[in-house]
């Protein structure tokens, strides 16, 4: 895996030194990319980090991290979580490494206690915004799982914390880093798209969400699974739309307008609080509108965002850009390339044209040949040199808040049934 | 038409070549306006929906299309029906035949012109105008006309593969070298100067249904591929489908009422 992250990390340093100046100013967390690839080795130079929530997120983050340490020059002084086997979990995971983090039960007695450069928040959504603002408050940069927090007074407050203190507030957009993404934004702020009129995306699973407890008491169903609960979680929204709305406001540069949408629970009717179905249009200035479902109960269709452009579109998820003109046929191409180096070739190009009432078959191309996607790994990578470097585009943690606090205004959208603006206090 | 068109020009310069293209595209997609049947603003589409319930004054190239329509009936011996949209499009979705369907009704028998007045009636209700088989041809001699306007003296114009149109030569031969795509019968190669070329299928096979129906019985034809060469896109186009359509037999008299220069059927294996 280190390999595919290196290759990766030579991608964003590529883009980061040749990139556009429209694409530098849309993605400027890739300068952090431009330089040496590797961090020094000294122990002065080490990033102290502390993982807190150390669930199924926290062990995944927690298992990149362990690809990064060394090339990053991290150490993971501390591990910190309420629920006990979880935490023993993750410390076994850290002996396997020969690491040996101290553990904590109690977020705040672990700020108080380790001297740690920045903390990792992998904690159910609610628990976000307090875990974070106290984090920084005590001096610390902070990387916090999406969506930022359960509601809008929070989330403010938690971007109004980082803004106070100076601090970091990364928050986990991995598509940011991702050089898909990261290609096709490039592309599509270039203008090789065109004027953009709509995007769409969607997120379809067909699965319960629901975990298995431990035992049967109400505390342990609802601490185990929160996301079902509308008091720790907006369900698919800030679990899923959350990292979708991110990438529209990222291709269309904006943040929405105005925001409708609906919502039911028609399968899982299980006592889950959360919606099992969403429908949502959000509005830009300009007109253009970022139109957005998800479902738990079909999976056909599974996820996409498709950028769609007057020019061309855009499918992230599979990688996929269309022109709206599509290439020559390749007989005609074979042509062109006898013309050019003076071969009389017969040019092979008859055959029948189907049905030619139908859309043309045009298959596209990839955005990028390879398609491994390390940036969940990246992103922690440049959270590590940004707290080398004490600060992060600005713009970063903009990408977050507003992500965010869309995502939970469209939650109001739902419940209210009306089409909702952004309060100016909540405005940034 | 939403099928790509692939231009190749040489001998001439990039703001030329852009002009001409520009013109060309431009004017396929008035005729698209006038042809498309499924388009509710276009011309054929409105004609369907209502000649039948009231004469019409159509434009003078919907007009010509049709008068043609109704020679190319007479010269392929009723196996290219431009009239007959409706039932086409039942048959396809897999309606009953019977030998009194509309197909094998001359057009003179369904259709009233008035070439004074450039006005049209159906007279039977089912009479759908249908140009998806000559489409492609009507563009590319509209094409042709706009290229000796411009004075271009060498290109290669695609239409999807299906229907070519020439002028000129290859910068490095004295004619286009044609042939088809396909490798199994690859073999020929048509020398083109100034033609056009017609390829049809009757399209079994790869789970494509076929589009092209024999208008006397209904049936599918067998798995064949035609081409046609001549230096009129429209008769090509009309040939190849005809060829198609009607049973082998039939061919060499069908063709013989055509101005075409070659023409081949494949068997598809």
């Amino acid at each position: 895996m280190q390999d595919k992250i290196q290759s990766r990390r030579e991608f964003l340093k590529k883009m980061a030194i040749t990139g556009s100046v429209a694409t530098l100013a849309a993605s400027p967390w890739l300068s952090a990319f431009a330089q040496s690839s590797t961090a020094g080795k000294n122990a002065s130079d080490r990033v102290r980090l502390a993982v807190i929530g150390t669930g199924s997120r926290g062990k995944q983050l927690l298992r990149l991290l362990f690809e990064i340490t060394e090339s990053s020059n991290l150490e993971i002084a501390a591990l910190c979580d309420v629920y006990q086997p979880n935490l023993q979990e993750t410390k076994k995971m850290c002996k396997e490494q020969n690491m040996n983090p101290v553990l904590y039960n109690n977020y705040e007695d672990l700020l108080n206690k380790e001297k740690v450069d920045g903390v990792i928040i992998a904690t159910p959504l609610h628990q976000h915004a307090h875990i974070a603002i106290d984090a920084m408050l005590a001096g610390i940069h902070v990387f916090c799982e999406k969506s930022m927090a359960r509601t809008l007074d929070t989330t403010k407050a938690m971007y109004d914390a980082h803004k106070a203190t100076g601090k970091i507030l990364q928050i986990g957009h991995q598509r940011l880093f991702n050089p898909v993404y990261l290609e096709g934004m490039q592309r599509i702020h270039n203008g090789e798209l065109g004027k953009l009129g709509q995007i769409r995306a969607y997120w379809h699973r067909n699965n319960d969400w629901r975990r298995p407890v431990p035992d049967n008491t109400i505390e342990m169903e609802r601490f185990i699974n929160w996301r079902l609960y509308k008091e720790y979680s907006a369900g698919l929204l800030t679990e899923l739309m959350s990292h979708q709305i991110q990438v529209a406001n990222w291709a269309l540069q904006k943040t929405p307008v105005s925001v409708t949408g609906t919502g039911s629970i028609v399968y899982w009717k299980d006592g889950r609080e959360v919606n099992d179905n969403v429908a949502l249009i959000y509005s830009y200035e300009d007109g253009t509108q970022f139109i957005y479902d998800s479902m738990t109960s079909n999976k056909k269709y599974g996820l996409e965002e498709q950028i769609m452009g007057h020019k061309g579109t855009i499918e992230f998820e599979t990688n996929r850009y269309y022109t709206e003109t599509p290439p020559p046929a390749p007989g005609i191409l074979q042509l062109l390339n006898d013309m050019e180096s003076g071969f009389f070739g017969k040019v092979m190009i008859g055959g029948a044209s189907w049905v030619p009432e139908t859309a043309v078959k045009y298959n596209g191309e990839p955005i990028i040949e390879n398609t491994d996607f390390y940036d969940t790994a990246l992103q922690l990578e440049g959270f590590a040199k940004f707290i080398r470097a004490g600060k992060a585009p600005e713009s970063l943690t903009r990408e977050g808040y507003n992500a965010s606090i869309w995502t939970l205004l469209g939650e109001i959208a739902i419940e209210t049934g009306e089409k909702l603006t952004l309060a100016n206090k909540y405005k940034i | 038409m939403n099928t790509p068109l692939d231009i190749v020009f040489w001998g001439i310069d990039q703001a030329l070549a852009d002009q001409v293209t520009e013109k060309v595209v431009t004017h396929i997609m008035e005729l698209q306006t006038i042809l498309d049947r499924f388009n509710s603003e276009a011309e054929t589409f409105k004609v369907n929906q209502t000649a039948f319930s009231k004469r019409m004054v159509i434009s003078p190239f919907l007009f010509e299309s049709i008068s043609n329509g109704m020679k190319y009936f007479q010269k392929s011996e009723g196996y290219f029906n431009v009239f007959a949209g409706k039932v086409y499009a039942s048959l396809k979705e897999k309606s009953s035949f019977s030998e009194n369907s509309l197909p094998i009704h001359p057009p003179k028998d369904i259709i009233k012109i008035n070439t004074s007045n450039n006005s049209i009636r159906f007279l039977h209700p089912a009479v759908s105008l249908d140009f998806g088989g000559i489409g492609k041809g009507l563009a590319l001699d509209e094409t042709s006309k706009i290229l000796d306007e411009f004075g271009i003296k060498n290109t290669f114009i695609s239409f999807g593969g299906s229907s070519i149109l020439t002028k000129g030569h290859h910068p490095h031969g004295d004619h286009w070298p044609f042939s088809l795509k396909s490798q199994k019968i690859a073999g020929d190669i048509w020398p083109l100067r100034n033609d056009a070329v017609s390829v049809s299928c009757s399209g079994h096979g790869s789970g494509k249904t076929p589009h092209i129906l024999n208008p006397k019985t209904g049936d599918y034809p067998p798995s064949f591929t035609s081409v046609v060469q001549s230096v009129s896109a429209t008769e090509a186009e009309v040939l190849s489908t005809a060829l198609i359509a009607a049973p082998g037999e039939k061919h060499q008299k069908i063709a013989s009422h055509f101005n075409v220069k070659k023409w081949a059927v494949f068997p598809i294996h």
